[in-house]
């Protein structure tokens, strides 16, 4: 051993005894992922991860510059988009980090739930899981109306007045949100708020839940890698191998990122005016387009209920679903657990098709 | 060729053993890698961290500061003998006195000692720092009580048409 | 304006070339990069007389050989077949200024295929110490048709004194060209690392796998190391106006063409960057766990950080083919003031019968779109003059086009990024009227508030 070596194993000692480090190694040394055809998957949480980290990195400084007043919310976003020393560059991470993150988190919401990752005791992974989407769609509709630019105020009036229409409660909220019955300096100052305390507390929180129940419970393992003889069965550590390569898979992902924001920075349409008119063809963003498609083709009356009521709560009844599988399937009735897997089939391709549908028209 | 000896040995890397076996005068080959891989990817990873930093930085733009050359503080009826005002000459705080022998004068109004924003008073007919009770002269600027240890910078001061103008002293 | 026009709908003829010769970049890097590690790692094996290294090399040339010589070579010569198609008049002059130096590439390709040829199949045939003289004499060959191919290269961004003296070595020597071969040499070794991971990945044996795998990762170190010190070396010899360009990029709204140069710039960065992390997280860190699959990957993120490298590259040098001497569009420099005062239709062998063909106007108008300003714009495609014109209807047009024919700086704020407009007014007119026919005065559903040329008369709405 030479001199340069001694020095780093005392401080080792020294953060053991106070720390109780020599523990966390070992129970991290215990963690393993099985490796199998399906293997790739486990990356996805690992890699919303990583966006998550960058969302509240550009976040922060973002916030140096941003001012949720009316008069200067527009404003201060086009200085850091044009004045500000890589301003546009961090604003084109946040905007474009959150639709990967979104995307990322169906691929990894829908990995989860087909290969059957709820069953016990993984509930409540699932669970925080489920909230965790909601919040980040969460995010999604508060942070796009930050920038108060024509695109964002409609967006954001269309969605409210969606949100009002449901029952039991819609209305209240709807107007709790909006800070009154029309989108003004109270909305701003409400979302702004939601979005950068309200849901980051709630996110943390739930993602140290969600993630101490993964450390707790290990990878879970598909049904048919169960049934391959234990001797046979091969596992790969996650300290330091499986971490390494979930790096290289966050660099590819970072890669991904890089290429969109520069190529294709994240513009700013003109500052928005209650009175003025709703921009020809307006849109919400991609991850809410099939919700608003499939609102659109519901006919406007059906029975005794409102057509976009029922819209609503048939997409509500659905998704809920998701909700309610893990005390369907439990893994004890294999006809339950095609079913489920039909049913994860037809959401998803439903998803697609109402999302591609919206998009083109 | 079974090579053994490579099984064996954990680096098998030819001439860089990684530790203490073998090198040139007592520093090898593998020790100077170890340690100027670190230090380049330190100063690497300082070069990627400098946008954040150039981000950060502010440019100052909305206030043009040092281009402010001269102001136009008010009208002269506005500020009688033995009255003071304080008004922004750019982005700094300044006053504007108009002492009873008729003259007026100019400083900015940044104490010398802590850096509070001077006013006049006309009770004591004296620049007054409230922070710790510094004194200035109101026709010089001179330090004349308490903490200050130096006069407040003067201005040039100008009347056209009646306007009062301060500029660069 | 002395030949035919190649139009490329969509595309534009710019990217036929450049897609060919990304590809051919990434391929010759691995060459030259591939020379040196088959001289380096056969003297290993020979020094330490390691059959096994000596078995893998075996494999490894092979791939070598058959990727350098046929992809390698098949995609050089696409370059020829691209560049004279889409800018003979460019091409023109870098065949006239050079004819000495393409002639002796020539024969250093030549002499190192026929070498890898002879290395790859005088394997067992000959003694080791003769293979590896073989290998060396390889490496010699392939770095020679760097020297000579990058002094042309180089020579295009910065002319130097060849602008006064019009003499060859000057331009070949010129400013950028020794921070330009340092730098490809330390990409080549990256690149040789990269492609003989994915054969590594492949070796049987786990032992020799992992070694190998840590072995290659450690071709990436002289770029990391020296990498950013080279390419600062670079970008301070590169021409002034340029360092302008990026810097504007830095602040100005990310959306638009004026920040396209400083935005390629961070993404070849970044990607290189993730080159380097890639390989200390992967094989460097993790040999065992290094699999053909990973190696794959890291060939196409090094073939994204050599493509996005390569555009920065050659948007450093617009609006120049060869920078102040001929404009990206064919025109020279010195020709600019004559052809504003004797019209640019009328001169010229191709342009001249081109428009006595036309039959009205628009169709002029035409051919001066075609002669001046299609090598970099498609109508409705990449930087796509139907989204550029935005709402503009004819008037508004040609004034943007007598602006765009101003060649002081301070009226004309395109300068820095694309050649003045040449032609008489009459011209002008024509193209205005051309132009027209392409938007059709219809209105653009593209709003965006950019604060861009602060100075110019027309507002300017541009995007991708």
């Amino acid at each position: 051993m030479t001199n340069s070596v001694k020095p780093k194993v005392d401080v080792m000692q020294w953060l053991d005894e106070r720390l109780g480090l020599q523990e966390a190694f070992k129970f991290a040394q215990k963690k393993q992922v099985p490796i199998h055809k399906h293997s790739v998957w486990y990356y996805m949480g690992g890699i919303a991860l990583m966006l998550i980290a960058i969302q509240v990195a550009t976040g922060v400084l973002l916030m140096v510059y941003y001012i949720p007043g009316l008069e200067a919310a527009h404003a201060s976003i086009l200085r850091i988009n044009s004045q500000v020393d890589f301003g546009w560059f961090f604003r084109s991470l946040h905007s474009w980090g959150a639709n990967l993150l979104i995307a990322v988190l169906v691929f990894h919401l829908f990995s989860a739930y087909f290969m059957k990752a709820y069953r016990k005791p993984r509930e409540f992974t699932w669970y925080t899981g489920l909230i965790l989407m909601v919040l980040c769609l969460g995010f999604g509709f508060t942070g796009y109306l930050l920038p108060w630019d024509d695109v964002s105020f409609f967006a954001t009036k269309i969605g409210l007045d969606i949100a009002s229409k449901v029952p039991l409660g819609g209305e209240q909220v709807a107007t709790l949100l909006r800070g009154g019955h029309t989108i003004g300096q109270a909305t701003l100052s409400r979302f702004f708020v939601i979005h950068v305390a309200v849901l980051p507390i709630l996110a943390v929180g739930l993602m140290g839940i969600h993630l101490a129940m993964v450390q707790l419970h290990g990878m879970s393992e598909p049904a048919y890698f169960k049934t391959i003889e234990a001797a046979k069965r091969t596992y790969e550590k996650f300290f330091p191998n499986f971490l390494l390569k979930d790096l290289l898979v966050w660099l590819l992902a970072l890669n991904g990122l890089a290429a969109l924001v520069t190529l294709s920075p994240w513009g700013l349409g003109p500052e928005a005016d209650p009175f003025g008119a709703a921009p020809v063809g307006i849109k919400p963003e991609w991850y809410f387009l099939a919700p608003f498609q499939f609102l659109k083709i519901v006919p406007s009356q059906i029975g005794p209920l409102e057509g976009e009521l029922a819209g609503a709560l048939l997409m509500a009844v659905v998704c809920s679903g998701l909700a309610f599988i893990p005390f369907y399937d439990k893994g004890d009735d294999p006809a339950k657990s095609k079913l489920a897997t039909y049913y994860g089939v037809v959401l998803l391709l439903a998803i697609i098709v109402f999302t591609i549908w919206g998009a083109l028209s | 060729m079974e090579d053994h000896e490579n099984k064996t040995c954990e680096k098998p890397e030819p001439c860089q053993s990684g530790g203490g076996c073998g090198g040139e005068g007592g520093c090898s080959r593998g020790n100077f890698i170890k340690t100027v891989v670190p230090c380049f990817a330190g100063a690497w990873a300082l070069m990627a961290a400098y946008p954040i930093y150039s981000y950060l930085t502010p440019t100052g733009g909305d206030e043009p500061e040092s281009k402010v050359t001269s102001v136009t503080v008010g009208d002269l009826k506005d500020l009688p003998p033995g009255t003071g005002k304080n008004f922004k000459f750019g982005s700094v705080p300044a006053l504007l006195t108009h002492t009873k022998d008729g003259q007026l004068h100019a400083f900015t109004a940044t104490c010398t000692h802590l850096g509070c924003t001077v006013q006049f008073r006309p009770e004591k007919d004296m620049i007054w720092c409230s922070c710790h009770g510094g004194c200035y002269d109101p026709s010089s600027g001179k330090n004349i009580a308490g903490p200050p240890p130096k006069p407040l910078t003067a201005l040039k001061v100008e009347v056209v048409n009646d306007k009062i103008i301060v500029s660069k002293g | 304006m002395n030949y035919p026009v190649w139009v490329v709908p969509h595309l534009g003829g710019g990217w036929i070339i450049g897609i060919i010769a990304i590809i051919h970049v990434y391929l010759s890097h691995f060459a030259v990069g591939g020379g040196a590690f088959l001289a380096i790692t056969e003297g290993l094996a020979y020094k330490r007389k390691d059959e096994r290294i000596y078995e893998y090399l075996r494999q490894h040339s092979r791939f070598f050989m058959i990727l350098t010589s046929v992809s390698g070579a098949v995609t050089g010569v696409a370059i020829w077949w691209a560049i004279a198609l889409v800018n003979p008049d460019g091409t023109a002059i870098l065949i006239q200024n050079f004819t000495l130096a393409w002639a002796l590439e020539y024969l250093f390709f030549a002499a190192e295929l026929a070498t890898v040829f002879v290395y790859y199949y005088s394997w067992d045939k000959v003694s080791p110490e003769v293979h590896l003289k073989l290998a060396r004499l390889y490496c010699f060959l392939s770095i020679m048709t760097l020297v000579i191919i990058n002094g042309i290269l180089t020579f295009m961004l910065t002319p130097g004194t060849w602008i006064k003296s019009h003499y060859w070595l000057d331009g070949f020597l010129n400013p950028t060209y020794f921070p330009s071969l340092i730098m490809r040499l330390l990409i080549m070794f990256a690149i040789a690392g990269m492609y003989a991971m994915v054969t590594s990945s492949r070796l049987k044996d786990e032992d020799l796998r992992v070694y190998m795998a840590k072995y290659c990762a450690k071709w990436l170190l002289p770029i990391f190391l020296a990498g950013p010190l080279v390419a600062f070396w670079y970008i301070s010899n590169v021409p002034q106006a340029t360092m302008g360009n990026i810097f504007t990029g830095i602040q100005t709204s990310g959306v638009g063409n004026f920040s396209i140069l400083a935005r390629t710039l961070y993404l070849s960065l970044i990607l290189s960057g993730t080159i380097v992390l890639f390989a200390f997280f992967g094989p460097y860190l993790n040999p065992k766990g290094f699999t053909f699959r990973i190696a794959i990957l890291f060939l196409i993120c090094g073939l994204g950080a050599t493509g996005s490298t390569e555009y920065m590259r050659e948007l450093l040098r617009k609006p120049f083919v060869v920078y102040n001497y001929v404009y990206s569009n064919g025109i020279r420099k010195e020709d600019v003031p004559k052809l504003c005062q004797d019209g640019f239709l009328n001169t010229g062998v191709w342009s001249r019968a081109c428009s006595k063909e036309a039959t009205d106007e628009a169709g002029r108008g035409e051919v001066m779109f075609r002669y001046q300003c299609m090598s970099c714009h498609t109508t409705d495609g990449y930087r796509s003059m139907k989204k550029l014109l935005g709402e503009r209807d004819e008037d508004a047009i040609y004034g943007f086009l007598t602006m765009l024919k101003e060649t002081n700086p301070e009226k004309n704020q395109y300068l820095g990024i694309m050649p003045p407009l040449t032609g008489q007014d009459t011209e002008l007119k024509a193209l205005a009227k051309y132009l027209t026919t392409i938007n059709h005065g219809a209105p653009s559903t593209n709003v965006g508030t950019t604060p861009v040329v602060p100075k110019a008369s027309v507002a300017v709405t541009p995007s991708i």
